[in-house]
């Protein structure tokens, strides 16, 4: 049951990474008017 | 400070400047794909790993594709460390036949090799088979490292070109990175290791007949002493090399079998600044400028030559307290002097103080003295080495990029002052930019004081405090800074295997790694697309005494600014007390 919360965290890290990832692709757009 | 200790100190110094062209020209060579001697050698083995993979080395890649590769190759590496560590028990090379690791240290250790930081909350000697030490750490050893300067080689792409879309693609930087510079010189220090009397074998633990019996803790008479064994010096040259610093045992490189020699002590001490300071020179070669490198090169020096003399005087000078009861700390013949507590006499105090700088500016965290036991001064400078975001050498690649940032900063507050339109190296810096460099510099104090004000206010993070007052608040702080800025280096003293330290340190160590890794190449994708902007006399040159000063006052102001309070309650009122 542990491994499956430690792996669970793990990889709820790295959705929330992605999820930083498209925010920081997001701003990018926005500063070119959507056409980076 | 005693001149035999200075001079030890300039001559590592010397000799690491002096490696830093020939090694940062090879670097550029592998980062730009050109051929270099070992071609011949590893070109086969490069081009296997290419097919087997099935990656497309000429095909470049945006920010975007690049970080995706990043996130999953690290998520598996991660899981794999983990799995490793708990299924050790069922798997070979494990002579002594130790447990499976708890979840909660196998998350953090899995956590802390992936993300290049080797915090090591358990004892290596009791707690990883061989099989977990060669397959998972120095596994992850080369290949976290790895992905660090594939980072660096990406932004420094992003830099370096104007009008463009990809920036290279990170599964050939790291491949080369491994291959052709982490891998030759980690065997060939490995066999200088061995030579000095490093171990190197699969042998079970040895016990040997003490010189002098004595009484272990229940009375008891102890007449013999069990003498860990296993393949060390694979790992130890890696773990230097890399800016990982995970020790294979507990004391790290204050063991006999890991740092035996003067000599040994000398070139893992220089192993642990080398990649990270000769990949300033590879930047200026990578952007056709090699002022650029050796200013940003010149600025971490003027950070870290003041804070080694400021370390070293502080030990030299000894504890008042510990003089107070009678122990001699004035250097002579026959005394190292200054304040040995916590110190190998091998290494004495300026080797201690300069090893204890280099590890916390490098980002490497190996250890050839316990830290907890320094001056609060002399602590003092560990904390604040590596609380200006190790950017000050740093990880290899990681602190460069971080470096590379505040060059962005600088450049950018610069123009603000002027009135100009800031500008680097022919790219504008405009508001998408800032935003980026703003996040990479808070990201990580406020990591760092969070968890802190939450391991100190909470049963969970209280009870394993073991040091009541100031100097408890700094081993806590200690422990957070450490692991939030990918060091690795412990104060100690404090009880971090646990499940509560283990799950906020991994948090820690996961977020100063990759929420940092992500905006750095967001920021190198937008650069790459920029225009070239021609220098003209408005442009800030970048390379000048000036700018270098500048730099560092950007670095330290913005240091200050965040930690200042936090270490008023730790070190400063922890000197003053003992100065009482």
């Amino acid at each position: 049951m542990d491994d499956i919360i430690y792996i669970g965290i793990a990889v709820l890290f790295f959705v929330l990474t992605w999820g930083l990832m498209k925010m920081c692709e997001v701003l990018g757009e926005e500063k070119s008017g959507g056409t980076v | 400070m005693t001149t035999n200790g200075i001079l030890q100190i300039v001559f590592y110094l010397a000799v690491l400047v002096i490696l830093v062209k020939p090694l940062g020209a090879f670097m550029a060579r592998v980062f730009q794909r050109e051929r270099t001697f070992f071609d011949p050698l590893f070109g086969p083995v490069e081009r296997f790993i290419y097919r087997l993979a099935k990656i497309k080395p000429e095909e470049e890649m945006d920010w975007k594709a690049n970080a995706a590769a990043l996130l999953i190759f690290n998520f598996f590496g991660l899981i794999v460390v983990y799995v490793i560590q708990r299924a050790q028990q069922f798997l070979p090379f494990n002579p002594q036949g130790l447990a499976a690791v708890s979840p909660d240290s196998a998350f953090n250790t899995a956590v802390s090799f992936a993300s290049n930081t080797n915090w090591q909350g358990y004892s290596g000697e009791t707690t990883m088979s061989y099989l977990t030490q060669m397959l998972a750490m120095t596994v992850q050893n080369f290949v976290s490292a790895a992905s660090g300067m594939a980072v660096l080689a990406l932004f420094i792409r992003g830099i370096a070109r104007h009008s463009a879309k990809t920036l290279g693609n990170f599964w050939v930087d790291m491949t080369r990175s491994t291959l052709y510079i982490l891998m030759p010189l980690s065997i060939a220090l490995a066999l200088v290791l061995v030579s000095q009397g490093v171990i190197q074998n699969f042998s079970s633990y040895t016990s040997v007949p003490l010189l002098e019996q004595t009484t272990d803790a229940n009375g008891a008479i102890v007449t013999e002493q069990v003498l860990a064994m296993g393949p060390a010096a694979s790992q130890i040259a890696v773990k230097q090399l890399g800016t990982n610093g995970g020790g294979f045992f507990n004391a790290n490189s204050a063991h006999p079998f890991e740092n035996p020699t003067p000599l040994s002590n000398l070139l893992e001490m220089l192993a642990i600044l080398l990649v990270a300071a000769a990949l300033c020179y590879t930047y200026g070669a990578m952007v056709k400028d090699t002022r650029q490198g050796w200013a940003i090169l010149i600025a971490m020096m003027l950070i870290l030559v003041p804070a080694i003399l400021f370390t070293y005087g502080a030990e030299i000078s000894g504890n008042p307290k510990i003089a107070a009861i009678g122990a001699d700390q004035q250097s002579s013949a026959t005394n190292l002097g200054g304040n040995m507590e916590g110190k190998e006499v091998r290494f004495g105090t300026a080797n201690s103080a300069l090893w204890a700088v280099a590890t916390t500016a490098a980002s490497n965290g190996s250890v050839n003295s316990m830290h907890d036991s320094y001056t609060p001064i002399g602590g003092l400078v560990t904390l604040v080495m590596m609380q200006l975001g190790e950017v000050v050498f740093g990880g290899v690649g990681s602190g460069l990029y971080g470096m590379l940032v505040f060059v962005i900063v600088a450049v950018f507050v610069a123009g603000l002052l002027v009135g100009r339109t800031p500008e680097y190296l022919g790219h504008k810096i405009e508001a998408y930019e800032m935003k980026m460099a703003s996040l990479l510099i808070l990201i990580m104090p406020f990591t760092v004081l969070i968890l802190t004000a939450i391991a100190v206010v909470t049963t969970a993070g209280k009870a394993t405090i073991f040091n009541p007052g100031p100097h408890g608040f700094s081993e806590v702080l200690y422990l957070f800074t450490s692991q939030g800025n990918n060091n690795g280096s412990a104060f100690a003293g404090i009880g971090a295997n646990n499940p509560f330290y283990n799950l906020t340190g991994g948090i820690a160590m996961l977020i100063s790694r990759y929420w940092l890794a992500v905006p750095t190449l967001a920021l190198a994708g937008s650069l790459v697309k920029k225009k070239l902007v021609p220098a003209s006399e408005g442009t800030l040159p970048t390379y000048t005494p000036l700018f270098i000063f500048w730099l560092v006052a950007v670095v330290l102001i913005v240091g200050a600014l965040n930690f200042l309070p936090a270490l008023a309650l730790g070190p400063i009122v922890e000197h003053f007390m003992m100065m009482q």
